[in-house]
């Protein structure tokens, strides 16, 4: 079922810069798997920020979708489980 | 060698490419790089210019394209060496020429053919094996590969991998690296790039949607997701590509096998047909030795040394193959009766002169050969012919025949993107109201997309339109950044490449929109790709020539405008008057000032008076002491002897290329060959560390002559600021031999000339409607379109002119012909009935012939013919005999007809003739609104021109033409006509006034000033205005009485 978040997000992050785990409704969510990334540029021409998107695979097998903005920081965008 | 970009696009993708060529290769030497590729759809355009550009850099080109296979998909092509370009060439040739137009793709068959030298990379995720991976189709991916594989072999095919962040990489790669494994075949990184530097890559995504036609908030799947596409670093590619180096290591061997693909610099000459036992040198001394006698009669001792000279020259550059063709396709213009004349300077040749591919004699003239070609010069010389316009095809047709499809092509020119069509294009694409963008890019003057920011503030038109600059603050910034980048190819207007070697091994080929192949390179290309170019072009003049002559000779057969007399004062009188609209080359307000002045009185005024009107001899203020000599008020003087015998002609003044040439051969002693190469150095490359090198060596060598040097550095600043902008003497001479000509044929044959010139429109500088009131204020009488009497084009009628049928709006050529070949000299049309159904034109094409006035002589009462015309149904479909579904209004003129319905007003019937002609043929605009004008004081033109000299004036017009050409000062002058029905008046505007002014200048159809009478030659001359004052004028139009 997909829900949809769009929350701001504590992530602790890999020497690259990978979401590795992340604290979501009161718990610490384990990244199992990356399984999906991507950099997004947004609608520049309305001065939204460039994201890049990390589609994870919880320890919970929920799969996460969140976004990392330049300047914002991390969100959760939706889940799937 | 380290690691190079393999997959780049330039500008040349077409809106797919956000990134100069220059930049590219400036920023991947800054980045270490040892190579770079290009790779741009289905084309290699970019070729020479990335070659030099990479040269200049120090870096290998490797040229490539990433060409669209049938299906869609795509490959990545690296050319490794001369045969996989040539091999490049022609499979891209066919991806273009076995599809429909700009719809390019190759088939594997084609592939297969043209495999060898060629490295293929498997490409982008629109590759094949890419897409057919991203689609989860594994078995047809390993197919697609084992395929490209055995094309091309294992060690010439790459899976080629890209981190550019989009969805599915992860997993697109893992299936590559698999892949890769399983076919023994290697990976190579690349990173598909679209823009120069990160923050370019806005530039790409607006560039997408106006190629794709969508605006920004749309989506689409070409649209880029990201700005990963730039121009990485090989630090931030090893970054990117940390698990897998050699990838990284193989983008690095790829670039060090290719070999530069280009053989720049080496001429490529066509092939001429030889008779049996003929040699190409042999059989051009023979033509030119025919063609000696027949110009010359006795060859003198003069021009049997000059022919030898020029003939050893040509021979030892290879060249008599190319004087062979040209005199070939001459002599087939000739049989077919197709008026051409030379042009540019190969009239400095004595053998073009004897080939008859120039009319201008440059032994009698002491023209230099060297202008034209020289042992020393590097540059390709260049014939250029115009050819009556209408049968120009013609002579292409025959060359391409003559010489065979696979050697013969249009050469290709880029449409860049200048100021407006990048405003109308982006801004589009930006989302910006039509109507906006339309009126932007209409309040911008002619210049470069880098220059609208500061057209904001210098431009009074766009200044005080009331457009806000902020708003469009990223437009404007897109727009600067594809300054000059091509936007599509089209066709050159006359150039063509014949080779003796298959094209397809030099040049894709691809086909024009007119049915004609076209290469993929400019003129500019064919010239260092040593393509050996002609230009054939159309010279719409030469058009109006050939039609006045048949004119003239339905009443006088003995005419012949080759038999000219040379001489005639009444046509020198004419120039001299400034009488000179229509006249080629001698009609612009400049030319017609500058007449007034000079007081031409010999075939060696009209030269100069061709040549002074150019921004060199204007910037160089050369026009004043050029007159003031001429006519004698100041003394001609030479700042050294050796000058004399060169600038005698031209009264000191240098006035012609070949007389820098001359100079810095005569006084620096440099060969002509040098000598030429410095003033191509001058006219191209003019830095100012080059000028000032240029200058000491002049100066140094002026010196070891003799020469002093405060007197050698005078002479070099005369060439140096003419230079650059000059004119050819022989080129001059040809032109100024049209311009004598029409100027004969205006004089003598007034009506003959008017009705060619408006017949071969658009040409010149004025439009149609002021030819024919000119015409008329010559005391010529214009009569309108009459069915009955009109033949398409304008024609001369008991010395009237009578406007053709072609002129009536919405009239195609089939109407035209059935219009007249319906009508029969025994049969007259005899009502709207009658020609209705003879011709069965449609009911548009009727009532604009009616509105123009053409059915006139049917009837009288246009409104009534209108309704006969509603009464008639559907006249195409009109049967010759059947009753009518509704009776008609009575035919023809008589008690009742006339009253039945009310005719239009004259008002109307005026307002109706310039929307059906698009000419105000009746009354002229501004004689409508004389009454009101007069009582404000207001003059005509007519009484401008003969107002006395520092009067203050008031003065309303049409306005014709106002432009600004290059000064001295660097000051915007604006200079236009003012037309009203009385005369034609030249008006100046300076920078203050058009400061104030310039936005009614430049938007407003008439216009009413205020200024001072000037008067600058003799004292009879015309006055002209200069303007303290302008401001749009608006016609209040009543009824107006008739005639």
């Amino acid at each position: 079922m997909l829900r949809l978040a769009d929350r701001t997000l504590s992530v602790l992050e890999t020497p690259r810069g990978d979401p590795q785990a992340f604290l979501w409704r009161g718990r610490r969510v384990r990244v199992r798997q990356i399984v999906d990334d991507w950099e997004e540029e947004g609608c520049w021409w309305r001065d939204e920020e460039p994201r890049r998107v990390y589609r994870v695979l919880g320890h919970d097998d929920t799969l996460y979708e969140l976004h990392q903005l330049a300047a914002s920081g991390w969100r959760l965008f939706r889940t799937y489980d | 060698m380290g690691f190079a970009h393999l997959h780049v696009h330039t500008p040349f993708s077409f809106l797919d490419g956000a990134a100069g060529i220059k930049a590219l290769a400036r920023a991947a030497a800054e980045h270490g790089m040892p190579a770079l590729a290009m790779t741009d759809h289905n084309n290699v355009s970019a070729a020479v210019q990335f070659h030099q550009a990479c040269a200049a850099e120090g870096l290998k080109p490797i040229l490539g394209a990433e060409v669209t296979l049938v299906g869609g998909r795509h490959l990545t092509l690296l050319a490794e060496n001369p045969c996989g370009y040539a091999n490049l060439c022609r499979l891209v040739s066919h991806a273009h020429l076995s599809q429909p137009r700009r719809r390019p793709a190759a088939s594997l068959d084609a592939l297969r053919e043209h495999a060898e030298g060629l490295l293929c990379l498997s490409g982008c995720r629109r590759g094949c094996v890419p897409s057919l991976l991203l689609a989860g189709d594994a078995d047809e991916a390993l197919a697609v590969a084992c395929e490209l594989r055995d094309i091309f072999g294992a060690d010439r095919f790459f899976l080629e991998l890209q981190r550019i962040g989009l969805p599915g990489t992860r997993r697109l790669h893992a299936h590559l690296v698999e892949l890769a494994e399983r076919l023994g075949v290697d990976l190579v990184a690349a990173n598909n790039v679209h823009h120069l530097r990160r923050e370019d890559f806005h530039v790409h995504d607006v560039l997408t949607c106006a190629r794709t036609l969508t605006v920004l908030e749309d989506v689409h799947p070409e649209r880029p997701l990201n700005a990963q596409q730039y121009l990485r670093s090989p630090e931030e590619m090893a970054e990117l590509f940390w698990d897998c180096p050699q990838a990284l290591d193989n983008a690095g061997r790829i670039a060090e096998r290719c070999e530069p693909a280009l053989q720049p610099g080496q001429y490529r000459f066509p092939a001429y047909a030889l008779p049996p036992g003929e040699t190409a040198p042999g059989l051009l001394r023979k033509l030119v030795a025919e063609g000696a006698r027949r110009r010359y009669g006795r060859i003198t001792g003069e021009v049997r040394e000059r022919l030898e000279r020029e003939l050893s020259v040509i021979g030892q550059l290879g060249f008599d193959e190319y004087f062979l063709v040209v005199w070939d396709l001459l002599r087939f213009a000739r049989e077919r009766g197709i008026r051409f004349a030379g042009r540019g300077s190969a009239a400095d040749s004595a053998v073009a002169y004897c080939l008859g591919i120039a009319n201008v004699d440059a032994i009698a003239r002491r023209l230099l050969f060297e202008r034209f070609m020289s042992l020393e010069r590097a540059a390709m010389p260049d014939i250029d012919i115009d050819f009556e316009a209408e049968r120009r095809d013609e002579i292409m047709a025959y060359v391409i025949e003559r010489y065979g499809r696979e050697h013969v092509a249009m050469v290709a020119t880029y449409n860049t993107f200048q100021a407006r069509s990048a405003v109308r294009d982006l801004g589009k694409a930006m989302g910006f109201p039509l109507g906006e963008v339309d009126r932007l890019a209409r309040h911008l003057p002619y210049l470069s997309a880098r220059e609208i920011d500061a057209a904001f503030q210098r431009v009074p038109e766009l200044r005080d339109s009331g457009i806000p600059r902020e708003r469009y603050r990223q437009l404007i910034e897109t727009a600067r950044a594809v300054a000059g980048f091509p936007r599509h190819l089209s066709t050159h207007l006359g150039g063509l490449v014949v080779t003796r070697e298959p094209l397809m091994d030099l040049t894709p080929v691809q086909m024009a929109a007119k049915g004609l192949p076209v290469i993929q390179f400019d003129k500019d290309d064919v010239e260092d790709l040593g393509l050996v170019k002609l230009d054939l072009l159309c010279l719409r003049m030469l058009g109006a020539v050939e039609d006045s002559i048949r004119a003239i000779r339905t009443r006088d057969a003995s005419f012949d405008y080759d038999a000219i007399p040379p001489d005639d004062a009444e046509s020198y009188r004419l120039v001299a008057a400034s009488d000179t609209v229509g006249v080629f080359q001698l009609e612009s307000p400049a030319q017609k000032a500058l007449h007034a002045r000079l007081q031409p009185d010999r075939f060696e005024d009209l030269i100069a008076a061709v040549a002074l009107i150019r921004p060199g001899p204007i910037i160089a203020n050369m026009v004043d002491p050029y007159i003031e000599r001429r006519q004698g008020k100041t003394p001609v003087a030479y700042l050294h002897p050796s000058l004399r015998p060169i600038l005698e002609k031209t009264y000191g003044v240098v006035l012609f290329q070949e007389q820098v040439i001359e100079i810095a051969t005569e006084v620096a002693g440099f060969t002509p060959g040098e000598a030429d190469q410095l003033r191509r150095a001058m006219t191209h490359n003019r830095s100012w560390e080059e000028m000032e090198q240029i200058g000491r060596q002049f100066i140094a060598q002026a010196r070891t002559r003799g020469v002093g040097e405060r007197v050698a550095k005078e002479i070099f600043s005369y060439i140096q600021a003419y230079a650059g902008y000059g004119f050819c003497e022989a080129h001059a001479a040809a032109f100024a031999d049209t311009a004598y000509k029409t100027a004969y044929l205006k004089r003598h044959h007034p009506a003959e000339f008017y009705a060619a010139l408006l017949s071969n429109q658009p040409m010149g500088y004025y439009p149609p409607n002021t030819l024919l009131w000119e015409a008329r204020r010559k005391g010529i009488e214009v009569r309108g379109p009459d069915l009955n009497r009109s033949e398409a084009q304008y024609t001369v009628e008991d010395g009237a002119l009578r406007v053709g049928l072609a002129q009536v709006r919405g009239i195609g050529q089939s109407a035209l012909d059935r219009l007249i070949a319906a009508r029969e000299p025994a049969a007259p049309f005899a009502s709207l009935l009658d020609l209705a159904r003879r011709t069965r034109v449609d009911r548009d094409v009727l009532r604009n012939l009616i509105l123009a006035g053409a059915l006139d002589s049917l009837h009288p009462n246009r409104r009534q013919l209108l309704w006969e015309l509603s009464a008639l149904g559907d006249p195409t479909r009109l049967d010759a005999q059947a009753p009518l579904p509704f009776s008609p209004l009575p035919q023809g003129e008589g008690p009742g007809v006339r009253d039945s319905v009310p005719d239009f007003s004259p008002s109307e019937k005026w307002w109706q003739e310039l929307d059906a002609l698009g000419l105000a043929l009746s009354r002229h605009p501004m004689a409508i609104a004389r009454g009101q004008l007069q009582a404000q004081g207001v003059l005509t033109c007519a009484e401008v021109r003969a107002a006395r000299t520092g009067a203050t004036v008031k003065v309303a017009g049409l306005i014709i033409r106002p432009h600004r050409p290059p000064t001295k000062s660097g000051r915007t002058v604006v200079f236009f006509t003012l037309e009203d029905e009385t005369e034609l008046l030249e008006v100046t505007v300076f920078e203050s006034v058009y400061q104030r002014c310039g936005k009614a200048i430049f938007t407003q159809p008439m216009l009413l000033l205020t200024g001072r009478v000037d008067r600058r030659g003799a004292a009879n001359t015309a006055g002209a205005l200069v303007a303290s004052h302008v401001e749009g004028y608006t016609m209040v139009c009543r009824d107006m009485p008739s005639e």
